[in-house]
């Protein structure tokens, strides 16, 4: 495989294009000590590692979940780190950034925030939604619904 | 407005707060980041990472220990296993079926036969590929801790027990096509990987869990070893945990609390199968429906 160390101007204009909706998703998606940067980078290296962007069929899709899939491993591999990490923070004082009342957005899982982000937010169909997240309309509905009930517990809101 | 608008228009504001946190470093930069990757100079993309936004403190972070994981019906069948061994209650596969060969010649067609008949539950079928001091073997240890067993002894009562489990807690296995990856005096070896559904994902729309396999060794048409790989990863690291287990526990703890009392150590659950299977699988079945039921709602 060739080394790509440059990006020719097709795709600087794509990337560039793109660059605020995968910001988006993956400031939702990651976690909150994870800079969304940081995993838009990862996310574009990877595709272009393999070819031009501009050969995908569908680049935002692809770049979507692959941010996703990224926050998800992230996320997985930083349990134990942020476990040690909130016990040394208790230790010294130390609290963490985000207003006070984010967090029940911040323990959903992130392809349950990304979900619950497109369709709420960004007002995409299900079935469109699932595209960009890699799953069939059925996953990507009973994930948003899992994700309300989920933020309706945190949030102390009963019934429905 | 009903209450769940509210909820939704206070969930928006905050995703949209979420989504715009931090301050975006602009796709110019990004590129030059990139390509500083691609040229195999991270040194280059560490210096030119802005700092980090300023810190507000607002909120104790989150402290609640959360619940013991385990692998789902991964280690309920081991600690089966270790309640076999214990209450000295083993089978052996020699003996209690019958004597069907696979074909000598071709490890592949017997390995794809074997794994039609284990997968779907047909046991007798199963066993009989296997050679009567066959190496049946569940995990791998070094990598799952207690997580793993060794089936050897269960015999066909045994591996119907553990189908009979399977079955309760929406297991279903996708076998892929096996190859054969060497031959020794020892026999064929072969690879066959498998995805597979658990907690009924299927029926939920989650899944299936690829990254499992089967190593299978085959001498003279019999199953000699069979190692079944699941995915199991640590703790925090499985799709299929944190789709399924985490979902049914938090179900479960809410729904039925008497239950859980039950399924929630690994000695309880032991002992409920030691003393009564056909109530742990009658249970699982139970709860399982309801979960499922509770999961679909709205979808």
């Amino acid at each position: 495989m060739l080394k790509r160390s440059s990006i020719d101007e097709w795709e600087r204009e794509l990337i560039t294009s793109l660059y605020p909706a995968l910001r988006r998703i993956a400031a939702v998606a990651g976690s909150f000590d994870v800079e969304p940067d940081d995993l838009v980078q990862e996310a574009l290296v990877r595709a272009l590692q393999k070819g031009p962007i501009s050969d995908l069929d569908h680049p935002l899709a692809f770049l979507r979940k692959t941010i996703v899939n990224l926050a998800s491993n992230q996320r997985r591999s930083l349990g134990r780190k942020r476990r040690v990490f909130d016990r040394l923070s208790l230790e010294e004082g130390w609290l963490p950034s985000y207003p006070a009342d984010i967090e029940a957005i911040l323990d959903l899982p992130p392809r349950q925030r990304a979900i619950l982000y497109l369709v709420e937010v960004e007002d995409v169909p299900y079935a469109e939604a699932a595209e960009q997240l890699g799953m069939t309309t059925e996953a990507a509905r009973v994930l948003a619904n899992r994700a309300r009930r989920r933020a309706r517990a945190a949030l102390g809101v009963s019934g429905g | 407005m009903p209450l769940w608008g509210c909820l939704v228009a206070d969930f928006e504001t905050k995703l949209r707060w979420l989504s715009e946190r931090g301050n975006p470093v602009g796709a110019e930069e990004l590129i030059e980041r990139i390509e500083a990757d691609l040229a195999g100079d991270p040194l280059v993309v560490v210096a030119k990472r802005r700092e980090g936004t300023p810190m507000t403190k607002t909120q104790q972070p989150p402290t609640t220990n959360q619940p013991r994981r385990y692998q789902g019906p991964a280690w309920a069948v081991a600690a089966f296993v270790v309640v076999l061994a214990v209450a000295g209650t083993y089978f052996a596969f020699a003996g209690d079926k019958p004597d069907i060969a696979g074909t000598p010649d071709d490890p592949v067609a017997t390995a794809t036969a074997f794994l039609e008949a284990y997968t779907t539950g047909d046991v007798d079928t199963a066993a009989a590929f296997l050679a009567a001091d066959a190496h049946f073997l569940y995990g791998r240890p070094a990598d799952t801790g207690s997580f793993s067993g060794d089936f050897s002894d269960l015999g066909v009562e045994g591996l119907a027990l553990i189908a009979r489990f399977d079955e309760a807690v929406g297991m279903t296995w996708l076998p892929g096509p096996c190859e054969l990856q060497s031959s020794t005096s020892a026999g064929s070896n072969l690879v066959c990987p498998y995805d597979f559904h658990g907690f009924h994902s299927d029926e939920r729309g989650l899944g299936p869990y690829s990254g499992s396999a089967y190593r299978i060794t085959i001498l003279d048409g019999k199953i000699t070893s069979f190692i079944d790989i699941p995915q199991l990863q640590p703790e925090d690291e499985s799709a299929w945990v944190v789709e399924n287990w985490d979902a049914f526990n938090t179900w479960g703890r809410e729904t039925h609390p008497q239950d859980w009392a039950t399924l929630d150590s690994e000695e309880a659950i032991a002992s409920l199968i030691a003393s009564s299977p056909d109530q742990a699988i009658e249970m699982y079945e139970r709860l399982m429906r309801g979960f499922v039921e509770f999961e679909n709602q709205g979808s």
